[in-house]
C-alpha cells in the first residue's frame, strides 16, 4: 500500500505549488510590469527633458552662428569684397569666422544660387537650399548638407541691394552629441541620424512629425539594447528628415531593480521550496499514519494478531488505538472460539477436534507414535449418574477422572458425553491385556465430590498407535468400536484389535454392494410354505430375502435389512421385493398354483405413504386378487406412530391387499391396538410355539391367543413348527396356518413349485383327519 | 535664372482719339505677378532708328539724407551731372556705391555737412550707407530723355516719344537676373496704346530664420 503515498502525497503537494504559483505569478508580473512602466515613464521624462535641452542647444549655436553671419555680412570691406566678387578675400574672411565661432563650414552664394566663394572646395557648385534663400531674406535652420547634418544659417549680402548671401553651417557630429550627452544629468547617447537613416530609425514608429515626440520604444542600438526617444529636429523645408536619438541603456535603467527582483525571484524559489517540502511533509504525516492502518488492516485480513504504533496526538492516534483495540478484541474472540471449538464446555477438557488435533501431533512425531496408548474411558449409565447429582457435580465428576487419567502427563479429552479419552504413556514390555485390567482397577475407585461419594463404573479400552498407519480418526474411531464392543460384551476392559471387532465403515460399503446386487440380480426371493392346518395344503408362502455376495458370502437377512433401514435403502429394496413376489405369484398362477404371498413390510415404511401407493398400484397392476397379497407387520412398528401407520393401513386395506400381524407377542402387545388394527391374521412367534410339545405355559399361551384372534374375526398363523406333535396340537388348537421348518424351510420360487405338487399331491391322497402327520410319517 | 516674361495683355484698354502728331506720349502700366502696379521701377526709351536726343547735364541735382532716408529714394541724373549729398540728419552717414557705372564712397558725411559726385557713365548706381543698412537709394544716370519713374500705382507716361523704333529699358532693383534690367524693342506707329508689363519680381523677403 505504498501506493497510497504516490498518490496522495504528490496530489497535495502539486496542488500547494499550484496555488502559490497562481498567486505569486501574477504578483510577480504586476511587479515587474509596474515596474517596467515607471521606469519608461522615469526613462522617458529625462530622455524628453535632454531632447529639448539638445534643441535649445541647438537653437542656442544658431543663433549664435546667425548673429555672426550678420555681422559679417555688414562689414564694409566684405561687403565691398563681395562686390568686386574677390573670392580669395573672401574666403580668407570666411575661415576666419569658422575658426572664431567654431563653425564647420561657410561659403557666400550669389542670386543666381551658385557658390561664389567657400571654406570647402565648392565653388561654382548649386547651393541646395538656393531657392528658400531667394525667397527669402535670410534663411537657417538644421538640413542635410553634402550628405551629413548641419545648422545652416545665412545672412544677406548687401551692396546695398541684396548682392547673395553669406552661409555657415556647423555639423552636427560627434562632438555636438557628446556635448548635449554630458549635458545630461541621466546617462544617455545621443545620436543624429538623417535622411533614410532617419526614417528608418525606427520603422515602427514611422514618420516622426516635425516637433513631435515619439513614446520612449524599447531598440537596438550599437549592439546594445536600449530605451530610444526620437526627437525629430527642425529642418529647412527641402531638406531630408534629420532626427536625434536619444538612448538610455536598458541596463542602467533597470540596475536599481534588479537586484530587487533578484530577492523577489530568490523569496519565490524559496517559498515554492518550503511550501513543496512543508506540504510533503505533512502529506507525509498523514499517509504514514494511514499506510500503517492499511497494513494493519491487511494483516489482520489475513488473521496475523497486529498493532499500530502512531506518534502523534491527532485522529490518526485515536483511528489507531480504535484500531488496536479492536483487533485485541478479535484476536481475544477468536482464541475464545477455537478454544470453544477444542474444548467442552462443561468441563473445559479438550473435545472431539482438540483431541484429533492433539493426536495428529502425537502422530507426526514417530518417537512419541510409537511410546503412547490411546486410552477410552467410557461411564456406564452417565446420564443416570448426571440426573442423580446435577451438571455441576457430573463435570467435576469427570474431572476427577480426568485427573486421574492425566496423571504421567496424559492428554485428556472429553470425545463425548461419557466418554473421556486420554494419551497414555506406554512400557514397551507390558501386557496390554493385563494394563488394560490394571488401568480399570485403578482407575475405578469411587470419587468423593463435597459430600457425596460416586462410583466409578466405566469401560476401559485401550488402542495402540502406530501399529498401523491410521490417521487420529481412525483411530478415535477404533477406540469407540472398541468400547462398543466392550459393552456389548459386557467386558469391563478390552484392547483393541481389529481382527476382532468389526468395523462398521465396513456397512457402507455394504449397502453399496447391496444396491449393486439388487440392480445385477445378486438378490433372491425365497418362500417358506404354510399349510393350512384344516386341508393339509400349500396355500401360502412368507417371501423371505436372500443374499449371497460372492465376497462376503452369506450376508444374513436381519443385518443388511437392518442397514438398509438406517440408510434409507429400504424403499428400494422393499419395492424390488413386491415386485418381484408378484412375479413369482403369476408365474406360479401361470403353472396352475395359486399362493398367497406374505411380505414382511419394514416398520420405517408403515408411514410412508408413497410407498403405499406404490404398493396399491402394484397390486392392482396384477390379474391377482389383492387379497393374495398379504403385508406382515410388527406390533411395534404400529406403536412407533400409531396414527399415521393406522391412516395408511387402513388405505391398504381399503386396496384389498391383506394385513398380518408379525412376531405377534415378542412386543409389548396392547389388545385395544389389536382391536383398531385392519388386520386379517395374526402370526404367532416362534418362540411360544417351538416348545409347543413339551412346554405346558406355551400351550397355554398359544391356544388361548387362538381362541383370542378366532373370537375377533382374525385368521391364526404359528411360526416355528418344528415336530409333528406341534403341528397336531395346533390343529387342535384351531389355528389355521402352520409354518416352520417341519414343513419346509425357505426355498427358491422354483423349486417351490415342485415342492407344493407333491405336497399337495400326498395330503390329497391321505387321511383327512390327519394328513400332515400321515405325510411326514 | 528665369527667363522674363512679358505679356501682351491687351492692345486697346483705352483708345485715344487724338489727332496724329509729330510727339505723342508712350504710356505703360507696370505690374506684377499679383496684379499690382510697381512703383518706383525706371523705364527708358532709345530710338534704335534715329540718334536719340541727347540730355544736358545738371548741377543742381541732390541726393539728401534725411531721417535716415535718400531723399529722393530714386534720383534720375542725365549723364555727366554731378550729385550733391547734402546730410539733413543729426548722425553722420557714410554713402557709398559698388555699382560699376559709379563706385563711390562718402566716408562720414558729418550733419550738414555735403559732398558732390560726378556721374560720366550711363547706368543703375544703387547707393547705401554703411551704417545704416536700410537706407538704400538709386541714382539713374541716363542719356536719353525718354526716362520716366513710374508712379506708385505703377502708370509710366513717357511725354513727347516720336513714331520708331525703340529699345525699351525697365529697371527695377527686384527684377530677377544680375542686371535688374528688362529689354524689349518696341515700334510706335500710329495710334498709342497702354502697354501692359507683367514683371518678374522677387516677392518680398521675409527673415525666415529658425534661430
Amino acid at each position: 500500500m505504498v501506493s497510497l503515498k504516490w498518490r496522495f502525497q504528490p496530489k497535495l503537494t502539486l496542488l500547494y505549488s499550484v496555488l502559490f504559483l497562481a498567486i505569486f505569478l501574477p504578483v510577480i508580473a504586476i511587479v515587474q510590469a509596474a515596474v517596467v512602466n515607471g521606469v519608461t515613464r522615469s526613462v522617458e521624462r529625462e530622455l524628453d527633458a535632454s531632447g529639448a535641452v539638445f534643441e535649445r542647444l541647438l537653437a542656442l549655436r544658431g543663433a549664435q552662428l546667425e548673429q555672426n553671419a550678420l555681422v559679417l555680412s555688414g562689414d564694409f570691406g566684405f561687403r565691398a569684397a563681395v562686390a568686386t566678387e574677390d573670392a580669395a578675400t573672401i574666403e580668407s574672411a570666411l575661415f576666419n569666422i569658422i575658426d572664431r565661432i567654431g563653425a564647420s563650414r561657410g561659403f557666400v552664394v550669389d542670386l543666381d544660387g551658385r557658390i561664389t566663394a567657400s571654406t570647402d572646395e565648392w565653388t561654382g557648385e548649386p547651393f541646395d537650399y538656393f531657392d528658400q534663400l531667394d525667397e527669402a531674406f535670410a534663411v537657417s535652420g538644421a538640413a542635410v548638407l553634402n550628405e551629413r547634418p548641419h545648422i545652416l544659417v545665412s545672412a544677406p549680402v548687401r551692396t546695398p541691394l541684396i548682392a547673395g548671401w553669406v552661409v555657415f553651417a556647423m555639423e552636427l557630429d560627434a562632438a555636438a552629441t557628446t556635448e548635449l550627452e554630458g549635458l545630461s544629468p541621466v546617462q544617455i547617447q545621443a545620436r543624429i541620424r538623417h535622411g533614410a537613416e532617419a526614417e528608418f530609425a525606427d520603422q515602427a514608429l514611422g514618420q516622426i512629425p516635425e516637433g513631435g515626440h515619439h513614446p520612449v520604444s524599447s531598440i537596438e542600438m550599437d549592439g546594445e539594447s536600449v530605451l530610444a526617444h526620437f526627437v525629430a529636429l527642425p529642418v529647412m523645408e527641402t531638406s531630408a528628415p534629420i532626427t536625434l536619438v536619444l538612448a538610455h541603456p536598458r541596463d542602467v535603467a533597470f540596475a536599481p531593480y534588479r537586484q530587487m527582483f533578484w530577492i523577489i525571484g530568490g523569496l519565490g524559489v524559496a517559498g515554492m521550496a518550503i511550501l513543496a517540502g512543508g506540504s510533503w511533509f505533512l502529506s507525509a504525516r498523514v499517509t504514514r499514519p494511514l499506510a500503517a492502518l492499511t497494513r494493519a488492516v491487511d494483516r489482520l485480513k489475513h488473521g496475523q494478531r497486529t498493532a499500530v504504533h502512531v506518534d502523534s496526538h491527532d485522529e490518526f492516534a485515536d483511528l489507531a488505538d480504535g484500531f488496536n483495540t479492536m483487533s485485541e478484541d478479535i484476536s481475544a474472540r477468536e482464541g475464545a472460539m477455537t478454544h470453544m471449538a477444542l474444548h467442552d464446555a462443561e468441563t473445559g477438557l479438550p473435545n472431539r477436534r482438540g483431541l484429533q488435533d492433539g493426536l495428529s501431533s502425537v502422530l507426526e512425531q514417530a518417537e512419541r507414535k510409537a511410546g503412547t496408548l490411546l486410552l477410552g474411558l467410557r461411564v456406564k449409565r452417565f446420564a443416570n449418574v448426571r440426573a442423580a447429582i446435577g451438571y455441576d457435580l457430573s463435570a467435576d465428576y469427570l474431572n476427577c477422572i480426568a485427573e486421574r487419567l492425566r496423571r504421567g502427563e496424559a492428554d485428556v479429552a472429553r470425545l463425548s458425553l461419557d466418554t473421556l479419552v486420554a494419551l497414555v504413556p506406554r512400557e514397551p514390555a507390558a501386557d496390554l491385556t493385563v494394563l488394560a485390567a490394571e488401568l480399570h482397577r485403578t482407575l475405578g475407585v469411587a470419587v468423593a465430590l463435597d459430600d457425596v461419594c460416586v462410583d466409578v463404573n466405566a469401560t476401559l479400552a485401550l488402542v495402540e498407535i502406530g501399529v498401523t498407519d491410521e490417521g487420529a480418526d481412525r483411530l478415535v474411531q477404533s477406540l469407540e468400536l472398541a468400547l462398543d464392543h466392550a459393552e456389548a460384551e459386557g467386558l469391563q476392559s478390552i484392547v483393541h484389535d481389529p481382527e476382532r471387532i468389526q468395523d462398521p465403515a465396513e456397512n457402507l460399503s455394504l449397502m453399496s454392494d447391496m444396491r449393486a446386487a439388487l440392480e445385477a440380480g445378486g438378490l433372491q426371493l425365497h418362500y417358506q410354505p404354510k399349510v393350512e392346518t384344516r386341508s393339509g395344503r400349500v396355500t401360502e408362502v412368507e417371501a423371505l430375502l436372500r443374499w449371497i455376495d460372492p465376497q462376503r458370502g452369506f450376508v444374513p437377512p436381519d443385518v443388511f435389512v437392518e442397514m438398509a433401514e438406517e440408510t434409507g435403502h429400504i424403499i428400494a429394496l422393499s419395492e424390488w421385493v413386491v415386485e418381484q413376489a408378484l412375479l413369482d405369484q403369476q408365474r406360479w398362477a401361470a403353472a396352475g398354483l395359486d399362493l398367497t404371498i406374505g411380505i414382511n413390510m419394514s416398520g420405517r415404511l408403515l408411514a410412508n405413504a408413497s410407498f403405499t401407493d406404490f404398493v396399491i398400484d402394484a397390486v392392482r397392476a396384477g390379474d391377482a386378487d389383492p387379497g393374495r397379497v398379504v403385508l406382515e407387520i410388527t406390533e411395534t412398528a404400529v406403536m412407533d406412530d400409531p396414527a399415521t401407520a393406522l391412516v395408511q393401513l387402513h388405505r391398504l386395506r381399503n386396496a384389498g391387499v391383506s394385513l398380518s400381524i408379525d412376531d405377534y407377542g415378542t412386543g409389548f402387545s396392547s389388545l385395544s391396538y389389536l382391536k383398531d388394527l385392519p388386520v386379517d391374521e395374526l402370526k404367532i412367534d416362534k418362540s411360544f410355539v417351538m416348545e409347543l410339545a413339551s412346554n405346558e405355559q406355551d400351550r397355554v399361551l398359544v391356544r388361548s391367543t387362538i381362541e383370542l384372534a378366532r373370537s375377533l374375526g382374525l385368521k391364526v398363523t404359528a411360526e416355528g413348527v418344528e415336530d409333528a406333535q406341534t403341528l397336531t396340537a395346533l390343529q387342535l388348537f384351531g389355528c389355521d396356518y402352520a409354518q416352520g421348518y417341519y414343513i419346509s424351510k425357505a426355498i427358491p420360487a422354483d423349486t417351490l413349485q415342485a415342492f407344493a405338487h407333491s405336497w399337495n399331491k400326498r395330503a390329497g391322497s391321505a387321511d383327512a383327519d390327519n394328513p400332515l402327520l400321515e405325510a411326514r410319517g | 535664372m528665369k527667363h522674363l516674361s512679358v505679356l501682351w495683355v491687351s492692345l486697346a484698354l483705352v483708345m485715344l482719339a487724338r489727332p496724329v502728331a509729330e510727339a505723342e506720349d508712350y504710356s505703360l502700366f507696370l505690374r506684377n505677378a499679383q496684379n499690382e502696379g510697381v512703383a518706383a521701377a525706371l523705364v527708358t526709351l532709345h530710338a534704335l532708328d534715329v540718334q536719340t536726343p541727347s540730355v544736358e547735364p545738371q548741377s543742381d541735382l541732390e541726393v539728401r539724407q534725411r531721417y535716415l532716408q535718400f531723399d529722393p529714394g530714386v534720383l534720375i541724373a542725365p549723364v555727366g551731372s554731378a550729385v550733391s549729398f547734402p546730410n539733413d540728419d543729426d548722425t553722420g552717414h557714410h554713402v557709398y556705391s559698388f555699382s560699376s557705372a559709379k563706385v563711390f564712397d562718402l566716408r562720414l558725411i558729418a550733419g550738414g555737412q555735403s559732398e558732390a559726385v560726378r556721374f560720366d557713365q550711363v547706368g543703375p548706381v544703387a547707393i547705401g550707407c554703411n551704417i545704416h543698412d536700410n537706407m538704400v537709394g538709386f541714382i539713374h544716370v541716363v542719356d536719353t530723355p525718354w526716362a520716366v519713374m513710374s508712379d506708385p500705382s505703377g502708370l509710366v507716361i513717357i511725354p513727347e516719344v516720336p513714331d520708331g523704333r525703340y529699345r525699351l529699358q525697365i529697371h527695377h532693383p527686384e527684377l530677377r537676373g544680375r542686371d535688374k534690367v528688362y529689354e524689349a524693342q518696341i515700334e510706335l506707329s500710329g495710334e498709342r496704346v497702354v502697354m501692359d508689363y507683367e514683371l518678374d519680381l522677387r516677392r518680398s523677403r521675409q527673415r525666415r530664420s529658425r534661430y
